[in-house]
C-alpha cells in the first residue's frame, strides 16, 4: 500500500515535471522565434497559464526612477485588476519585501508555498486569496552575461505547494534565456533603429545636396546677367524640380496690395490656351485673396493638401489643372512680406521637407532679385551722375562766356571813358564788375560742388602734411595780406581722395583767415587718433559764430551777413567741406562763439 | 617793317563781340591791323588751305599765329585744331587755343591734338591786355617761327 502510495506520488512528480520540461521547451521556443520584446512577454505568461495550468503570471519591469516602481508589461490568466491594486516597487521597503520586490532586489527566486503563513505577503493577502491564488513563485529576469536585470516574472498557483525545486532549476535557467532574448532582441532594435536614422539622415543630405545644387543653379544664372523675370522663372523651375510640385508661381506684393506675377510654372501652363506671356500681363494687380493673403499676412509656409473644388480658388483659365493640394511660402525681406511662392498638385501630397526646400529658395529669390535691382539701381545713378556732370559743365561754360564779354566790356568802357563820364557812373560800372566777379565765383564753387561726387577718385594713402603745404602755398596772398600765422603739428597720413582733401584744408584755412577779427590770424591744425578715426581740428582767433548757427553754416548758400557778400563768398565753401568729409565716412562740426574764434573739428575713418 | 611782313595774327570765333575785345585788347598792346577774323572751322580752313571765298592768296596771308575758340558753329574749334596738326602743312602753324572753358578735358583734348598753349578767357580786361602783351612778345618776337 505504502509502495503503491510512494508510486503514485512519484508518478504524479513525473507528469509535473514533464509538464514543466514542455513548457519551458514552448519559452524556449518563444525566446528563438519572436523578435518583438512585448510580445514575446505575453506568449511566455499565457503559456504558463495554459500549459501550465496556473492560475495567473506576469512580468512587472523594475524601474530606474526614485520611486522604484515595478511596471507590469505582460500577464495572462484570471487576473482581474489583481495588478492595480498591488502598488508594489523594489525597494527596501514594506511594499518592496513581497516576493516580486525581493526576486528583483536580490536576483534571487521567492518561492511562497502557502500565502496564508507567509509573513511578508500581509499587504496583498486580502486581494489574493479574493482572486484564489494560494502560492507563487516570483523570478528574476536576469541577464547573467550583462549582470543587469529587467524585471521578474511572478506565477500563482491556486495550490499550496505548487513548485518543487526541480521545477524552480529549470525556471530560472528559462528565464536566464528570457533575459538574453530581451537583451538580444533591444540590441537589434537598437541597430535598426541606427540603420533607420543613417539612412533618413542620408536622404536628408542628399535632399540638402540637391537645394545647394538649386541655389547654385540660381546663383549662377544671376551671375550671368539673367534678367529679373529669368531668374524668378530659373527659381520657380528649381523650386518645381525639388518638390515634384506640377503648377505654380511666383507673386511679388504691390504697394496697393495686389499681386503681380514674377513667374508662372511653364509645365503647368501648357495646357491653357492663354499664352503664358499674355498671362503674365493678365496677372498684373492680382487680388489679395485666398492662399496667398493668408501665407503674406501670417509670414508662415502653409500646407493643404486636401482641397476641394470651391470658388475660394477663383476662376481660372481654360485648360487650366484642377487644384488638389498647395504649399505656399513667404518671400520675406528683412523686416516685411513682399510676396509668395505658391505651388500646386503634387502627388501624394506636400511634406514639411517641401516647406523647407520653398523657404531656402524663397530666400534664394528674394535675395537675387535684390541684387538684380540694386545692380540697375546703381547703373542709373552712374547715368544720371553723368548727365549732371556734363550739365554742369555745359552751364558753367554758357553762363561764362556771356559774363567774360559783360565784365570785359564794362571794364573797356570804364578804362576808355573814365575821364568823359561822372563819379556815379563810374560807380555803377564797379557795381557790374563786382556783380560779375562774384557770379563767376558760385559758378566755378558749384561746379566743384557738383564734381564731388561725379568726380571722385578711389581712396589712396594721403599725407596730411603734404596736403597742407600745398595749401598753405595756394593761400600765400592771403595769408601775407592778413599776415595770418598757420601753424600745425604732427599730421598722420590717411585714406582719401587727395584733391578733395586740398579742398577741405583750403576752404577751411580761407574762412579762418578770412573771417579775422582785429588781431592778425593765429591758426593751429592739429590731428589725434579716437577710437577707430582721425579727429582733426582747425582753431582759429577770428570772429566766430553764434552757436545757433552751427548747423546752418553747412548748407548751400549759407551766408550770416547780408551786407558783406564779397568778404563773405558764395556760401558754397562749408557745404564742399561737409560733403567731402561726409564722402570720407566723417562728420564735421564747429564749436565757437562771437568774438573767441572758431574751431572745426572733423573725422576720417582709420584704414 | 614792310607792309607784307607785317605779322598776321588770324582769330577763329562765331562771336563778334569776342573778336572784337581781342582787337581792342590788342590795341592797347599797340598791335593794330594784324587781325584777321573768320568765323568758324569751315572758314578757317577755306582760309588755310585757300578755298572758298579765300581761293585768291592775296585775300589769304599766311599767319603767324592762330588764336583758336573751341565752341563755334559748323565747324567747331576742337575738330579744326585735329585737322589742322594732320595736316602735313598747315601743322607747323603755331596754335593758340583761347576759351572760355577752363574743363579739364578740353585742356587735356587740346595739348594732346597737339594746342601750342591753351589760355582761358580772363574776366578782367586788365588781365586780357596782359596776356596778349604776353602772347605777341613770346610767339611774334622771341620764338622763331617756320617759314
Amino acid at each position: 500500500m505504502n509502495n503503491n502510495n510512494e508510486y503514485k506520488k512519484k508518478e504524479a512528480e513525473l507528469i509535473r515535471l514533464n509538464r514543466a520540461l514542455r513548457m519551458i521547451a514552448a519559452c524556449k521556443q518563444l525566446v528563438i522565434k519572436i523578435q518583438d520584446e512585448k510580445e514575446l512577454l505575453k506568449k511566455i505568461c499565457q503559456i504558463f497559464i495554459k500549459r501550465g495550468g496556473y492560475r495567473m503570471a506576469w512580468i512587472g519591469y523594475a524601474k530606474n526612477n526614485p520611486e522604484k516602481s515595478v511596471t507590469p508589461v505582460a500577464c495572462a490568466g484570471f487576473e482581474n485588476g489583481y495588478l492595480k491594486t498591488i502598488n508594489i516597487t523594489w525597494a527596501d521597503t514594506e511594499r518592496g519585501r513581497g516576493p516580486t520586490g525581493t526576486a528583483i532586489r536580490t536576483g534571487k527566486t521567492r518561492f511562497i508555498a502557502d500565502f496564508k503563513a507567509a509573513g511578508n505577503f500581509s499587504p496583498w493577502l486580502k486581494d489574493a486569496l479574493k482572486r484564489g491564488y494560494a502560492s507563487s513563485i516570483s523570478l528574476a529576469i536576469k541577464d547573467n552575461v550583462n549582470k543587469k536585470i529587467y524585471g521578474a516574472l511572478s506565477i500563482y498557483s491556486d495550490k499550496i505547494k505548487a513548485f518543487n525545486k526541480e521545477e524552480i532549476v529549470l525556471l530560472e535557467e528559462l528565464l536566464s534565456d528570457v533575459a538574453a532574448g530581451i537583451t538580444i532582441i533591444r540590441l537589434n532594435n537598437q541597430k535598426k533603429k541606427a540603420i533607420k536614422n543613417l539612412a533618413i539622415s542620408k536622404n536628408k543630405i542628399n535632399r540638402q545636396k540637391e537645394l545647394i545644387n538649386s541655389v547654385n543653379e540660381i546663383l549662377k544664372m544671376l551671375l550671368r546677367d539673367g534678367s529679373e523675370e529669368i531668374l524668378a522663372q530659373k527659381c520657380l523651375d528649381e523650386a518645381e524640380k525639388l518638390t515634384g510640385s506640377k503648377i505654380g508661381y511666383i507673386g511679388e506684393l504691390n504697394k496697393d496690395e495686389s499681386i503681380n506675377i514674377l513667374a508662372i510654372s511653364n509645365s503647368g501652363w501648357k495646357n491653357c490656351r492663354m499664352p503664358l506671356n499674355e498671362a503674365r500681363k493678365a496677372w498684373r494687380g492680382m487680388m489679395l485673396r485666398g492662399i496667398r493673403s493668408s501665407v503674406i499676412k501670417n509670414k508662415k509656409t502653409i500646407i493643404i493638401n486636401n482641397i476641394s473644388p470651391s470658388p475660394e480658388f477663383g476662376p481660372k483659365p481654360k485648360g487650366h489643372p484642377v487644384i488638389k493640394n498647395m504649399c505656399a511660402a513667404p518671400l520675406k525681406d528683412e523686416k516685411n512680406t513682399i510676396g509668395a511662392v505658391i505651388l500646386a498638385n503634387k502627388e501624394k501630397g506636400f511634406t514639411p521637407e517641401d516647406t523647407e526646400i520653398m523657404e531656402v529658395l524663397g530666400a534664394a529669390v528674394v535675395q537675387v532679385l535684390k541684387h538684380r535691382r540694386m545692380e540697375e539701381y546703381s547703373k542709373q545713378i552712374l547715368r544720371s551722375n553723368k548727365d549732371l556732370e556734363q550739365f554742369a559743365n555745359m552751364v558753367s561754360h554758357d553762363l561764362r562766356a556771356p559774363m567774360v564779354n559783360i565784365n570785359n566790356y564794362a571794364q573797356l568802357l570804364a578804362r576808355r571813358y573814365k575821364e568823359k563820364l561822372d563819379a556815379g557812373a563810374n560807380d555803377f560800372i564797379n557795381y557790374i564788375t563786382g556783380g560779375i566777379i562774384q557770379m563767376s565765383q558760385l559758378i566755378d564753387d558749384l561746379l566743384s560742388y557738383s564734381k564731388l561726387s561725379t568726380k571722385s577718385e578711389p581712396f589712396k594713402t594721403v599725407d596730411c602734411a603734404n596736403v597742407i603745404e600745398e595749401t598753405l602755398e595756394t593761400l600765400k596772398p592771403a595769408i601775407e595780406k592778413n599776415k595770418a600765422v598757420i601753424t600745425y603739428v604732427k599730421m598722420p597720413k590717411i585714406q582719401a581722395d587727395k584733391t578733395q582733401m586740398r579742398q577741405l584744408f583750403q576752404n577751411l584755412l580761407d574762412n579762418a583767415v578770412k573771417f579775422r577779427g582785429n588781431k592778425p590770424p593765429k591758426v593751429h591744425i592739429s590731428a589725434r587718433k579716437q577710437k577707430n578715426k582721425w579727429l582733426f581740428s582747425v582753431k582759429d582767433n577770428g570772429i566766430g559764430i553764434d552757436p545757433k548757427y552751427k548747423d546752418y553754416i553747412f548748407k548751400m548758400f549759407a551766408r550770416l551777413k547780408e551786407d558783406d557778400a564779397k568778404k563773405e563768398g558764395t556760401g558754397v565753401g562749408l557745404a564742399i567741406c561737409k560733403k567731402i568729409v561726409e564722402r570720407h565716412n566723417g562728420e564735421i562740426w564747429i564749436e565757437s562763439k562771437p568774438d573767441k574764434g572758431s574751431t572745426f573739428y572733423f573725422t576720417i575713418p582709420m584704414a | 617793317m614792310k607792309k607784307d611782313e607785317r605779322p598776321i595774327i588770324l582769330v577763329a570765333d562765331d562771336n563778334k563781340e569776342d573778336y572784337q575785345l581781342a582787337e581792342e585788347a590788342f590795341k592797347e598792346v599797340g598791335i593794330l591791323d594784324s587781325l584777321i577774323w573768320v568765323k568758324n572751322g569751315e572758314e578757317l580752313m577755306d582760309y588755310l588751305l585757300l578755298k572758298g571765298k579765300y581761293k585768291n592768296s592775296k585775300d589769304a596771308p599766311k599767319p603767324s599765329i592762330i588764336l583758336l575758340d573751341l565752341n563755334m558753329p559748323k565747324k567747331d574749334g576742337r575738330e579744326t585744331l585735329k585737322e589742322i596738326k594732320e595736316h602735313p602743312d598747315l601743322c607747323r602753324i603755331p596754335v593758340i587755343v583761347f576759351t572760355v572753358s577752363g574743363a579739364e578735358e578740353d585742356i587735356n583734348y587740346c595739348y594732346k591734338a597737339g594746342a601750342n598753349s591753351y589760355i582761358r578767357k580772363p574776366l578782367n580786361f586788365s588781365q586780357l591786355v596782359d596776356i596778349f602783351r604776353t602772347t605777341a612778345k613770346y610767339w611774334l618776337e622771341t620764338v622763331k617761327l617756320p617759314l
